[in-house]
């Protein structure tokens, strides 16, 4: 069986943004870079899959600048077979749809049998790109997967994906077939020294438009349809706004602002919650179950 | 003659509770087509009953069209043949998915089956210039917002991340033009749902729920907490806790909400015993609707509380118990029923 997995390089999410506002997008000093954490989720899933199935190989394959590979080493240490640079200067600049001609045409190539991805870059956050994949291939994707098996002599899968409100919904998916995999669904394992060693010198493949067979106008900025106008500052959240009542006395509004907006002025001055509800606490069920249906909860 | 291509918003249908997502998604669609000089329709996936088409309509809707089965609502693989075939044949400028499971996927695919530009988790939407539709998103976590155009392929796809609607557009209600799609131009898809397990709801991620019971020294004990479980249960939430609950050793650490705990921001928080203390506060302030059942009047939770009930939990939940206990074994045998003839209609095909 022949594994592929897509992992990206991403921004840093642990570091702050350096901005410059206007259209001239992201200031040129290079963002501090690392691999995404869903992909390396993906990683270590396609690596369980190959401790227990033999003859089983794993390439990683990363779209992105030369820049990428010492994060592709840290993927063959972890235990990676293959790595696959997949860059050509026309690639740059490309949006979801480029990217993801790209990582088919390759994973085509390799005749992977399963194609694993992260669910969502943490820096671009469409997560887009492996539902992409999968049309391009014409395969079936499954999205927001948490726990994956092999069934029936690894010719399909049982997969677990996340659903809303906590469920979980069990998949039957036939292979080949593409997936994207939540983050935290198991760390990648930690490398040997050795490994390192070995990673350090590993060849790493670079392949381009000719050896993928892609023409320049398809891929990259010429080949991408979405284009990027204007980066700039997060706009606040009003919502989360507080800004205490200015009609309040100074001490009031000083309680009010070390409460975090909680404390309301002292006195029973609830005008703004009318349904207080005191009583036998039959009366209390009662209205609690008839807010809880009016407001369609239950 | 018409301009510019008419706008589209597709989202999903559904029985009972007005299906919000299409009628703000429609809302926001002709908003965008009344710029444009244009017309929005909308595709409902799933179930549209004549009350959610009168709804679409007043939103200013012309046509509706109606992907109606059910049955496969957690899987886009169905929809995406359909859905390119329908925008090919209609050719619109715009098309707006909601930021549902169903809707990302759907939008993706789509958009790579159309070769063309689609941007997530949109917060505002604009016509530009040319007719361009300039597209708002938060990049970077969040900390970052940028702006995106997709100025020659069409028709611009977008995700929109929900938001208040203007609730009346102020178009002119009319009767919208329902077109129901055949059943076959569904094709069934690859990949099967063998089953939707429900969430626990004392393992369950916090940030997941969209319900949330919590409790705190007001519960007394582990036996408090039972009935904390049992609500969450029937409302298909998870249980959570305030620091004393979890420092008396009444519930795990993990079910923490507050400052040294998690942050969740759930459509509903039962607060069951909790006074509300800023440290909890700070963890479940994001909540839409927040239910307090105190004995204390004075407590701050009651200030923050949509609703307020005045007594001991352990007098009030177990009649509430009681009767969701009903209403759920009902459902559940209507909802037997249901997939019985589900089962049915799959064999049929």
């Amino acid at each position: 069986m022949r594994i592929a997995v897509c992992v990206t390089r991403v921004v840093d999410p642990s570091e702050a943004m350096p901005f410059q506002v206007g259209p001239a997008a992201l200031s040129g000093e290079p963002l501090p870079r690392c691999l995404n954490a869903a992909d390396l989720s993906a990683l270590e899933q396609a690596l369980r899959i190959r401790d227990r199935l033999a003859g089983t190989m794993v390439t990683v394959m990363s779209l992105g600048p030369p820049e990428c590979e010492p994060l592709l080493r840290e993927c063959l240490a972890a235990g990676a077979d293959e790595a696959l640079l997949l860059w050509d200067s026309a690639f740059e600049g490309g949006d979801t749809l480029a990217t993801a001609r790209v990582l088919s045409r390759a994973a085509q190539q390799l005749r992977a049998d399963l194609v694993l991805c992260g669910r969502l870059a943490t820096d671009g956050a469409t997560g887009q790109t492996p539902l992409q994949i999968g049309e391009l291939m014409g395969l079936p994707v499954v999205s927001g997967v948490v726990h994956l098996e092999l069934q029936d002599s690894a010719s399909s899968l049982l997969v677990h994906r996340k659903l809303d409100r906590g469920c979980r919904a069990v998949i039957r998916c036939p292979l080949p077939a593409v997936l994207a995999l939540e983050p935290g669904t198991g760390p990648l394992r930690y490398p040997r020294l050795r490994d390192r060693f070995q990673a350090w010198q590993a060849q790493i493949e670079r392949w381009g438009c000719q050896r993928l067979g892609l023409r320049p106008e398809e891929v990259g900025e010429r080949g991408s349809c979405v284009q990027v106008i204007e980066v700039g500052p997060a706009k606040p959240d009003l919502h989360g706004l507080f800004v205490p009542d200015n009609g309040l006395s100074g001490m009031e509004r000083w309680q009010a602002v070390v409460s975090g907006g909680l404390a309301g002025p002292a006195g029973p001055s609830a005008e703004r919650h009318p349904p207080l509800i005191e009583g036998p606490p039959e009366v209390g069920a009662e209205r609690l179950l008839s807010f809880l249906v009016e407001e369609g909860f239950v | 003659m018409r301009v510019h291509a008419p706008v589209w918003a597709v989202a999903e249908g559904g029985s009972g509770r007005l299906p919000e997502l299409a009628v703000s998604l429609t809302a926001e669609a002709s908003r965008l087509a009344g710029q444009l000089g244009t017309e929005a329709d909308t595709v409902v996936v799933g179930n549209c009953e004549d009350e959610l088409v009168r709804a679409l309509g007043s939103r200013g809707a012309t046509h509706v069209f109606v992907a109606g089965w059910s049955a496969a609502l957690h899987d886009s693989d169905a929809y995406v043949p359909l859905l390119t075939a329908l925008i090919r044949k209609h050719r619109p400028s715009v098309v707006l998915c909601g930021t549902t499971i169903l809707g990302r996927e759907l939008a993706a695919r789509v958009a790579a089956c159309l070769g063309t530009g689609l941007a997530s988790d949109c917060t505002d939407l604009e016509i530009g210039p040319g007719g361009v539709l300039r597209m708002s998103r938060t990049a970077y976590g969040g900390r970052a917002s940028c702006t995106v155009v997709c100025p020659q392929a069409r028709p611009q796809m977008a995700t929109l991340r929900p938001r208040p609607f203007p609730t009346d557009c102020g178009a002119s209600i009319r009767e919208p033009q329902v077109i129901r799609l055949e059943a076959e131009s569904i094709t069934s898809p690859r990949t099967r749902v063998e089953r939707v397990v429900q969430g626990d709801p004392l393992t369950m991620d916090l940030v997941e729920a969209d319900v949330v019971v919590a409790g705190g020294r007001g519960v007394g004990g582990r036996e408090g907490f039972e009935l904390l479980l049992e609500l969450a249960s029937l409302l298909g939430g998870a249980v959570a806790a305030s620091r004393v609950a979890v420092d008396a050793g009444w519930v795990p650490y993990h079910r923490q909400v507050g400052q040294s705990g998690r942050t969740v921001a759930p459509s509903l928080y039962i607060a069951c015993g909790i006074s509300g203390a800023p440290h909890h506060i700070v963890g479940m302030r994001g909540a839409g609707t927040v239910v307090s059942i105190n004995t204390d009047r004075h407590a701050p939770i009651v200030d923050l509380a949509d609703m307020a009930v005045v007594a001991d939990l352990r007098d009030v939940l177990p009649p509430v118990l009681a009767r969701l206990r009903e209403d759920t074994s009902r459902a559940r045998s209507a909802g037997m029923s249901a997939l019985g003839m589900l089962a049915e209609s799959r064999e049929d095909r």
